[in-house]
């Protein structure tokens, strides 16, 4: 926010990735009626859910994950260490990006206008469920980021991480049955991204059981704490660096 | 007086890699590493008093910094045992971390692109200082270092002198019992350098804080401390007072003469190490045991206008120590 221009651009920039996205859907519905069993309607809720998710995980995660490998490697942990707060909180919690606010009003209004449409038919339950979702499918990103950059404190540089970030994102543009069709193997190597958007949509539609929703939430709580005692365990071996 | 500080056979080792240069030597340690440990600090005791203002003096490398980072519960040590206000500095207790500040004058706390104040109200929250507390605290220390002016102004565009006062301000919201400051006066100009200095001698005395300084600057140490600590390669060489060290350390004197007429400075070496030479003036360095001898020389065969032996700098005698080079 202390960089007005940038702020500006950047919300237009966002503006027209939702536009972009919206655009490519377009295009592969114009071809078919159906992909991997999912409506173009279908779709567009997910893009919508997926534009929340992803713009609330660049305003609130993503810019405090995306400086910690930097901050291991050149020992700028130091300050943090020092404070009587949770360190794991005090380092996901220090920026905000608030021009990705433009990101989450896109999904917002892909979803006003998938149900003024009535292309999906409106009930309370559906929307009001899209909140604890996101916030689950948020917990699952948090946690597989956090341990990947976690790694750091052992390798010291762990670039390819945002690799592992950008084939997340990417495959959560689609419904995941597009790529996992027919294939256990990929069924079980995507199941974090299936969880993060695809689920969520899926139990809204009622395309699978509600029971989904309870173990993902068991899942989470798993996710945090290992990743909590894996973070801990690792700032046993943080070593700073020279100064 | 009773001890905050104890540290007992405190060691810590890093294990580095060697590369060999250059793209097969890139090549080669992908595959096969040589590893090696480095002994940064290697069995090193001492204990601290409340109120004590300590320097830790050391060439680079000399581990003083990763003293300061496992005193402050940064790094876990190898082995041995270190008790700080009672707490084990690893546990990183809140009410631990709530009694000590660090400050490292090459790495900086405070937000880079908001002003000051806003990390100032972000520590005054982490350390959960009351609202009366903190404004009395914040106006003191504004005053103390004069920056009032500054508060509101983004750090990034604030001198590194302002900057380093901000640091300060930021490490002292909560009113640390223990101060670790880590070169506060590197990169700064000689009036900035009193300035700090004139303060962390005020805050030491007002607050009966306990502070350990490291500093590559004498005047630093000579100013502050009356007690310092020599350590090099990750051993203490040396533990007390500062005067100390010339009785422990300087194995010569500085013989100053002014001769009242022209002499060969070749005539000189046979008295001593010739330090300077600018007639009327030259200063020699003489062995501790024959300054006197080699005083009464001077006074018997050269034309001595004016005659003083005196004790040796402590930047040259601590230089001795470091390089292992007698001077005299």
């Amino acid at each position: 926010m202390e960089f007005r221009e940038n702020f500006v651009f950047w919300i237009l920039v966002q503006t027209f990735y939702v536009g972009l996205h919206l655009l490519t859907i377009n295009i592969y519905f114009s071809f078919t009626d159906t992909i991997a069993g999912w409506t173009k309607p279908e779709v567009y809720l997910l893009v919508g859910i997926f534009r929340i998710m992803e713009g609330t995980f660049k305003m609130l995660i993503h810019p405090n994950i995306v400086k910690l490998p930097e901050f291991i490697n050149r020992g700028d942990l130091d300050f943090a260490l020092t404070k009587p707060v949770n360190t794991q909180f005090l380092l996901g919690a220090r920026y905000q990006r608030l021009d990705e606010m433009a990101t989450i009003l896109g999904g917002v209004g892909v979803l006003v206008y998938v149900y003024s449409q009535n292309l999906i038919p409106f009930s309370w339950y559906s929307v009001l469920s899209i909140l604890p979702f996101s916030f689950l499918g948020l917990t699952v990103m948090y946690s597989l980021m956090m341990f990947f950059v976690t790694l750091s404190v052992f390798l010291t540089k762990m670039s390819s991480i945002w690799v592992y970030w950008e084939v997340l994102s990417k495959s959560l543009r689609l419904p995941i049955d597009v790529y996992t069709h027919g294939s256990k193997v990929f069924n079980g190597i995507l199941w974090p991204f299936i969880i993060v958007v695809t689920l969520p949509a899926q139990i809204i539609l009622g395309k699978t059981s509600v029971y989904f929703f309870f173990l993902e939430i068991i899942g989470c709580i798993i996710l945090l704490w290992a990743v909590n005692k894996f973070w801990n365990f690792a700032l046993r071996h943080y070593s700073s660096a020279s100064s | 007086m009773s001890s905050i500080i104890s540290v007992s056979k405190l060691k810590k080792y890093y294990k580095v890699h060697q590369k060999e240069p250059g793209l097969m030597g890139s090549v080669r340690s992908l595959f096969k590493r040589k590893y090696y440990d480095v002994k940064a600090v290697d069995g090193v005791s001492f204990t601290i008093e409340e109120g004590e203002l300590i320097g830790f003096i050391g060439p680079n490398g000399a581990g003083k910094t990763t003293t300061l980072k496992v005193l402050s519960g940064l790094l876990y040590p190898t082995s041995g045992e270190v008790s700080v206000l009672g707490y084990t500095p690893w546990d990183r207790k809140p009410a631990f971390q709530k009694q000590f500040s660090l400050v490292m004058g090459q790495k900086n706390q405070l937000w880079w692109d908001l002003p000051a104040i806003e990390s100032f109200i972000l520590n005054k929250e982490i350390y959960e200082v009351s609202n009366e507390q903190y404004k009395k605290t914040l106006d003191e220390l504004v005053e103390l270092l004069e920056v009032k002016d500054v508060l509101k102004i983004q750090v990034r565009k604030l001198s590194l002198g302002q900057r380093m006062k901000m640091e300060l301000i930021a490490a002292l919201i909560h009113s640390p019992k223990i101060l670790f400051l880590d070169e506060p006066t590197i990169g700064l100009d000689v009036v900035m350098q009193k300035k700090m200095r004139d303060f962390i001698k005020e805050y030491n005395k007002r607050y009966n804080a306990t502070v350990i300084l490291t500093s590559h600057y004498m005047d630093d140490v000579k100013e502050l401390c009356k007690r310092v600590i020599i350590i090099d390669k990750g051993k203490i060489l040396f533990d007390g007072a500062l005067d100390e060290i010339i009785k422990k350390f300087a194995n010569h004197k500085l013989l100053t003469v002014v001769f009242s007429k022209k002499v060969d400075k070749e005539d000189l070496k046979d008295i001593g190490v010739v330090k300077e030479f600018e007639f009327p003036k030259a200063i020699i360095s003489v062995k501790r045991a024959s300054a006197s001898l080699a005083a009464s020389e001077l006074l018997q065969n050269f034309p001595v206008a004016d005659l003083n032996i005196e004790e040796p700098q402590i930047e040259d005698i601590i230089r001795e120590v470091f390089t292992g080079r007698d001077l005299a």
